[in-house]
């Protein structure tokens, strides 16, 4: 499996803290695959990172396996999703778990990354409204 | 095959799976050859494992991909992707283009160039 952020891409600490302003354009992705597993988290949470420092404002709604993604807290020695997810956090974008899913796989807010709201359909619903693209990473 | 409708002018397909792990490769590239043949732009661009479909001597896939890129599509190829998988640049599909920044031109080609999108 690739590891998106450690072939070329700046780590996080190296990143600009510059922002571009909002560009008036609003990005939703859509993740159903947890991490390591395949390596849709991993491009979902650069996506979302990198069209946050483009001036586009982000929103990440994670529905059935995806919901594991928040779960990757902790620093580790190699580049990974949950550390590009909790870097989208601090960047801006908004992020919600699904509440169904995460009750599920007994996910509470205490095991997750700070930021992220579990959050019932509804708030994918308002994502979906205020969207002028939506992607989808699933199968 | 399902067809593609007249709701919209072009058309982006990101790949990233080998079609060796997916049908869904296949699929996409197949409604991409539709609507290029209906007159839709179509913009491929593979990532991750999906590299692999830009082989220029694998068949399958990436026959119909070169065929798209002869008939006007454009394909783009994550750069930092195709290192890491060890492509071999010498055996791509003629007419790709290799990406350096792959985020950027995603979020961008998603954001600003196509009306549609496929992942798989």
């Amino acid at each position: 499996m690739l590891n998106s952020g450690s072939q070329g891409n700046p780590t996080p600490s190296t990143r600009p803290k510059k922002m571009k302003k909002d560009m008036g354009k609003t990005l939703t992705i859509l993740l159903l695959r947890g991490p390591y597993i395949s390596e849709y988290a991993d491009l979902a949470a650069n996506m979302a990172l990198k069209a946050r420092k483009m001036g586009y404002k982000v929103n990440m709604f994670l529905y059935l396996d995806g919901a594991w993604l928040p779960h990757v807290k902790t620093d580790k020695e190699y580049s990974n999703a949950g550390e590009w997810l909790r870097w989208a956090i601090k960047k801006g974008v908004t992020v919600k778990a699904c509440h169904r899913c995460s009750e599920a796989r007994d996910l509470t807010e205490d095991d997750i990354i700070p930021g992220v709201e579990i959050s019932g359909l509804y708030g994918f619903l308002d994502m979906l409204a205020e969207s002028d693209k939506v992607i989808t990473f699933t199968g | 095959m399902i067809e593609p409708d007249n709701k919209f002018d072009s058309l982006g397909i990101i790949i990233a799976r080998t079609s060796i792990m997916t049908g869904n490769a296949r699929q996409a590239v197949d409604f991409g050859m539709g609507a290029a043949k209906k007159g839709k732009s179509v913009g491929i661009f593979l990532i991750s494992d999906g590299v692999w479909n830009a082989l220029n001597d694998s068949g399958n896939v990436s026959d119909i991909i070169g065929q798209l890129v002869n008939d006007g599509a454009k394909l783009y190829i994550s750069d930092e992707h195709a290192r890491a998988a060890g492509f071999p640049k010498d055996r791509v599909i003629e007419g790709a283009e290799f990406i350096e920044d792959t985020y950027k031109v995603l979020v961008n080609s998603v954001m600003e160039e196509w009306d549609k999108v496929i992942i798989c």
